[in-house]
């Protein structure tokens, strides 16, 4: 998928460990788990805003896309 | 998830469905048992028949609609197999899968064919009752019936509807 979760390297930089990070946004740490590893299909809103406002940032921090190259063009 | 794991109106009809099949098994023995003592017996048979009344053609036409009914038995006991797989998955507390939908849709194939061949079965019964007219205790009626026609269509929509309902619960389980 070309969009990308970057919650490694915010949490790297908080010096906060998943455990944590799923804790305090209530989500449950298989959950958190899945979206860190980028197999969630969907995030919800309420867990963005939750993500954002422990770590102390923009939806743009957390998420990321990048394009696939298209095997047509070579 | 085990919300309905006590629902009785689920173990009623567990129990029924298990109960229908077992009869479906013994009627498709008992078919399959009537038809070797018929062709063992077969002169004592004929001379029953024509004793009574009913042409010697009788004896063929009940030994042909005994494999008939017992294939139509056979694909009954299918329907409620199948039937009763879905209810064990809405008492697991998981009914909206892709197995349910593809079961939905076999039932419906099922209720099809059931109805098909009830016309080889009701056309072979109405002769055997034109063959035994003079014994006058034989009445049998198997035809197409709009209901069952109705819940073929009612069968595939409803496959339809589980599997939306289980690409809907596949995004929702993906969803964090």
């Amino acid at each position: 998928m070309p969009i990308n979760v970057k919650l490694d390297d915010l949490l790297h930089a908080r010096r906060m460990t998943l455990t944590e990070l799923a804790e305090r946004i209530d989500l449950t740490l298989a959950n958190v788990s899945i979206l860190k590893t980028g197999k969630a299909k969907a995030i919800r809103f309420s867990t963005l805003e939750a993500i954002c406002r422990e770590l102390d940032c923009q939806p743009g921090d957390v998420l990321g896309f990048a394009p696939e190259a298209d095997p047509a063009k070579g | 998830m085990s919300t309905f794991r006590n629902d009785p109106l689920l173990g009623i009809a567990k129990a029924l469905l298990t109960f229908t099949m077992a009869m479906f098994v013994i009627g498709i023995v008992s078919l399959g048992i009537g038809a070797a003592v018929m062709l063992a017996m077969k002169s004592a048979v004929v001379a029953k028949l024509v004793e009574n009344g009913a042409l010697t053609e009788a004896f063929w036409g009940i030994l042909l609609l005994m494999p008939l009914v017992a294939g139509m038995l056979m694909l009954c006991y299918r329907f409620a197999e199948k039937l009763r797989a879905i209810v064990r998955t809405v008492e697991l507390g998981d009914p909206f899968t892709p197995d349910n939908a593809g079961r939905l849709r076999g039932m419906a194939w099922l209720a099809l064919a059931i109805q098909l061949a009830s016309l080889p079965i009701g056309a072979v019964a109405m002769w055997i009752e034109n063959a035994t007219e003079k014994m006058g205790s034989m009445e049998v009626t198997a035809d197409v019936s709009a209901n069952g026609l109705l819940l073929v269509l009612v069968l595939f929509i409803l496959a339809r509807v589980f599997k939306t309902g289980a690409q809907m619960r596949d995004d929702l389980e993906g969803t964090v």
